[in-house]
């Protein structure tokens, strides 16, 4: 068992800076957990304070169950993969596998094997004569993760791993990651600012802003049903659309007016949910894809025709990002079918898919 | 060789064995007694001051409290027993010999600094265009490892003067004579001997000023060059309006170093006049009123006034240190 | 951002305001083979509308006036010791009556050269006083680096009060003269009586040189990547482990140019050994013995011209074996005073 969990935890700098404030997160063991947000937001914070490279100002942190806050981080029982790797220069790739064991005593030929089983592991076995200088990027950053792996620790820190990486080998180093965290089957907390690594990775995502955690549920709840506009607007790229609008009656029914006047009426099985709303400033979010063309609407879907100019046209192969504008000026984003051809200025009649669309309070940017 | 000499040798083998790994034994000692003595979260307070430990004794030993007390010294006489008030400095800032001092210690500071650092420049822009750089800038550097003691006996060979009917042994008069001219005095006319020692630091340290302002040099980016030249720059102009400003910051620090150097200048006047024939400069008159005048009065004043020479430049490298951190 | 590889930011480059390259990085390195620096040795006809075709002999040409001039300063600089140099070897006699360049007269005759004077000087305590410098100057080199290294460590990687007040005091003490210290120090050793030791040297060299072996590496280290002690930090180790096995591998270089700095500065000393050894000649080092040789025996040719190529040959070695170190602390430390 590894679980680790964070009590009310707060971070406050010297200078006044509040970088983490009551963070409360309980991890299972075996729990891939990721921590995402904006840079600044606090994740690299709270990671370091669970690794002991950062006091905790209140609050504490527990890892199986044992009160951390005062622990020294090499007496945490972790290891972790740093953004940069933080491999020694000095040594040879083995020699950074086997730093740990070497600092705790373990025999020479003890330390051998483990690096040897780990270095095959990561299938690294013929670089461990090298420098970390003779390696490329990816080699090192399986380096790093092996300098882990050989510890075999209760819970595995990653700071931002794969941001070093080219494009091609992060999403096969993504793979290979959620690969290792089944394999070797313990707790692992990473962060990242990273949407996609999220989404792909985490058995739980946790997001962050402003030093506050914002929601922590499946990738996919979290992909669904936001919490508020920062989650909405943070995952999903191009990110969720909002208009400001008012929730009113209109002819006897619930309507959305958004401010540039368009009216889409609320579907008959949220009636319940948004009654009490009546008359309140709200935002309407609606992500690009629930967005549709005209002639490709496909079954199972309530639509609502809204018309917008498309201004840009952005060809991307298998989607068309199209940018459009209301009459009023209001921008959006929607993601087409690429199989419909649409030219800038072209008027559209677009269907909004009302079984997907989100609405938040204004004022406090909560999820009604 | 026989048992004396390995035995001379052997010691010197041990002293420099327990001289140099006593000091590591110490910090070992030191830390193994903290990680014994103090539980994990006192050691974290406590083993910094044993890293800083012994640095800090060292300075506060060493240069703090001597500082302070040449200070204090400086008020009192001779033999430190009366208390004189300012008498050593209004002696030392009146009589005609030591402003002799000061007014040669001027000459060497215009001098050097100017010259070495001028020429220094011009060699380091120079250098840069052929393809033995390396070796000649090793040939112009090399000085820099030649002590000042070292470099006067070789400067005492080119000095060296043999009287008009002598074969001359030194390079410069037999220049002079070999011009048909009388043989020259270097260090003794006092028209021409503090110059004469002046060009002993100038050969000293053109080297220094040439190494660092060539790194300068090199590091004007080539693009900024480049772009200079299609402006329509000639290479004299690129020179004085672009690598000038550009390595300014290195100019102002060699010269500075230069300056504080030629303050301390010492050892080339005391071996090759001894301080005699109006050659003395502040710092070979400090040891010698210490020494042959056992004046420690006087000779606390002189280091003091060197101190207060060089406080400008000390206030500049911490202005210019803090502004460093700002940036880190 | 991949430290995992490179070097830590040489901390050098910072401070002396902007120089980018190494010049002597590699000595050895045939400058042709540079292609970095190419360009710059190149002429530059490329100048628009000027434009027109060089030979090889008028870019000669054009280049004459630069190497006549750096050819001519490097000859002047070596001059000197070269004189020096051939002296050493000419008996006592022919020293004083003729100049050395008259051996080019003859250059093979091999018979107006001797190692005689040689002999000499070390018989007249030159031996002594060149075991004298090596027992002062290693330690007096060793002390302080080990001192430095560890205060550096701590102002660079630890917190506690007022470390940073300590290190601005360090960077204002780079210039204090040393004369400023001299009598205090020199009473203090009388009092305890151990003037005219060589601890008491390696002690006052070791205190001379710690504001500048502390700001080199305090600022070297200062740059090493945060992450590399941390990821130690992790992996277990404690500050001492920090230190040898991560802080002092990867200084190297810089403690390597503090290295070469303090010792040919203590090897080339003549003050503080005159000070603080006094007219011991047991423990003087070759600079004090030379300058004995020109106070008492000036006449003497064949000594001072022996005896001071003896006392050059240490520090030339090291000059010419680790120059790129000493280019390095140089442009570091060129704020020491």
């Amino acid at each position: 068992m590894s679980s680790v969990v964070f009590e009310k935890v707060s971070k406050q700098y010297e200078n006044g800076y509040v970088a983490v404030k009551d963070l409360n997160i309980e991890l299972e063991d075996k729990e891939f957990l990721v921590l995402v947000g904006p840079s600044g937001c606090g994740k690299t914070t709270s990671l370091r304070m669970l690794a002991g490279l950062e006091d905790i100002s209140s609050g504490s942190i527990y890892i199986d169950g044992q009160r951390v806050n005062n622990v020294t981080p090499k007496d945490r029982d972790i290891a972790m993969v740093f953004q940069s790797y933080a491999l020694y220069p000095h040594m040879t790739v083995a020699d950074n596998m086997g730093f740990s064991l070497d600092l705790k005593g373990v025999g020479k030929q003890e330390i051998r094997q483990r690096v040897e089983a780990a270095a095959k592991q990561l299938g690294i076995e013929q670089l461990l004569e090298r420098k970390p200088k003779q390696l490329s990027g990816g080699q090192r950053q399986r380096v790093a993760l092996g300098r882990a792996i050989v510890r075999s620790p209760a819970v595995f820190l990653m700071d931002e791993p794969l941001s070093n990486l080219d494009a091609k080998l992060r999403v096969q180093a993504r793979a290979e990651l959620s690969e290792l965290h089944k394999k070797v089957g313990t707790t692992f907390v990473y962060v990242t600012h990273d949407q996609a690594e999220a989404m792909t990775m985490g058995t739980r995502i946790a997001v962050m802003n402003g030093g506050i955690l914002q929601q922590i549920d499946t990738p996919q709840t979290v992909y669904e049903q936001p919490n508020n506009m920062f989650v909405a607007g943070f995952l999903g790229s191009p990110s969720m659309n909002f208009f400001s609008a008012q929730l009113i009656q209109s002819e006897g029914a619930l309507v959305i007016q958004t401010d540039g006047g368009i009216t889409v009426p609320i579907p008959a099985e949220r009636l319940n949910r948004y009654s009490e709303f009546s008359g309140r400033s709200v935002v309407l979010g609606i992500r690009p894809e629930g967005i549709y063309h005209p002639q490709c609407v496909p079954p199972g879907i309530q639509p609502a025709s809204i018309p917008a100019t498309a201004k840009v046209v952005e060809l991307m192969g298998h989607e068309v990002i199209v940018h459009f504008e209301l009459a009023d000026g209001t921008k959006f984003i929607g993601r087409l079918d690429p199989r419909v051809k649409v030219t800038p200025n072209e008027q559209i009649n677009l269907q909004f898919d009302l079984t997907r669309f989100h609405l938040f309070d204004q004022e406090s940017e909560q999820v009604i | 060789m026989d048992s004396n000499n390995v035995s001379l040798i052997f010691k010197a083998l041990l002293a420099i064995f327990l001289g140099s790994f006593g000091v590591i034994g110490v910090f070992y000692a030191l830390n193994i007694l903290v990680e014994k003595a103090f539980p994990e979260r006192a050691r974290i307070k406590v083993l910094p001051w044993i890293y800083v430990g012994p640095a800090l004794l060292l300075l506060t030993v060493y240069l703090i409290i001597p500082t302070l007390r040449t200070v204090y010294l400086s008020l009192f006489g001779p033999s430190s027993n009366e208390f004189v008030g300012l008498k050593n400095y209004i002696f030392v800032l009146t009589a005609p010999d030591t402003l002799t001092t000061f007014r040669n210690n001027l000459l060497w500071l215009v001098l050097v600094t100017g010259i070495s650092v001028f020429l220094g420049l011009i060699i380091a822009v120079l250098i840069d265009r052929v393809k033995y750089e390396q070796v000649a800038k090793s040939l112009i550097f090399l000085p820099m490892a030649i002590s000042f003691v070292g470099a006067s006996v070789i400067w005492r060979f080119i000095y060296a003067y043999r009287p008009a009917d002598a074969e001359q042994i030194g390079v410069l008069n037999a220049i002079a004579t070999g011009l048909g001219f009388e043989p020259i005095g270097w260090l003794v006319n006092p028209a021409i001997n503090n110059f004469a020692l002046i060009a002993i630091m100038i050969w000293l340290q053109t080297g220094f000023c040439m190494v660092l302002l060539s790194s300068a040099v090199k590091g004007v980016p080539a693009d900024v060059l480049e772009a200079a030249r299609v402006d329509g720059a000639s290479e004299v102009q690129i020179f004085w309006r672009i690598i000038i400003p550009m390595i300014m910051p290195t100019i102002l620090v060699v010269s500075t170093t230069v300056i504080v150097l030629v303050l301390k200048v010492f050892d080339i006047v005391f071996v090759m006049t001894g301080g005699n024939l109006g050659t003395d400069v502040i710092a070979s008159r400090m040891i010698r009123e210490m020494f042959n005048f056992r004046n420690y009065g006087r000779g606390s004043a002189i280091a003091v006034i060197l101190l207060i020479a060089v406080i400008p430049v000390m206030v500049a490298n911490i202005r210019r240190f803090r502004q460093q951190e700002l940036n880190r | 951002m991949n430290t995992g590889n490179s070097q830590p930011v040489d901390p050098t480059v910072r401070k002396t305001g902007g120089p980018q390259k190494d010049p002597q990085k590699d000595p050895q390195k045939d400058p042709q083979k540079d292609p970095p620096k190419a360009p710059s040795k190149e002429p530059r006809p490329s100048y628009v509308g000027k434009r027109k075709e060089q030979s090889n002999f008028d870019r000669l040409m054009a280049k004459a006036p630069v190497h006549f001039a750096v050819i001519a300063i490097a000859v002047l600089w070596t001059l000197p010791t070269f004189g020096l140099f051939i002296s050493s070897f000419r008996p006592p006699d022919a020293l004083v009556t003729s100049g050395w360049w008259t051996v080019f007269l003859n250059p093979l005759e091999f018979t107006q050269f001797t190692l005689g004077n040689y002999q000499e000087v070390l018989a007249a305590g030159m031996g002594q006083a060149f075991l004298n410098s090596l027992v002062i100057s290693v330690p007096a080199t060793v002390i302080p680096i080990a001192i430095a290294t560890f205060a550096a460590y701590a102002l660079a990687w630890m917190d506690f009060p007022g470390r940073q007040a300590i290190f601005i005091v360090t960077v204002g003490l780079l210039v204090v003269p040393l004369q400023m210290t001299l009598i205090p120090i020199l009473r203090a050793y009388n009092v305890l009586g151990i003037s005219s030791t060589f601890l008491a040297v390696w002690l006052a060299h070791a205190a001379y040189g710690l504001p500048l072996g502390v700001y080199l590496l305090r600022n070297y280290i200062g740059s090493l990547p945060r992450d590399l002690i941390e990821a130690a930090a992790v992996d277990g180790a404690s500050y001492l482990n920090v230190f040898t096995r991560i802080i002092v591998p990867l200084s190297m270089p810089a403690i390597a140019s503090f290295a070469v700095f303090q010792f040919l500065w203590v090897w080339n000393d003549l003050l503080v050994a005159l000070v603080y050894l006094g007219g011991n000649q047991d423990v003087a080092p070759v600079t004090l013995v030379l300058r004995n040789i020109v106070g008492d025996r000036g006449q003497d040719w064949f000594l001072l011209t022996s005896g001071a190529f003896i006392s050059m040959l240490v520090p030339m070695a090291v000059f010419f074996a680790l120059q790129r170190y000493f280019v390095r602390g140089l442009l570091a430390g060129s704020v020491k005073g």
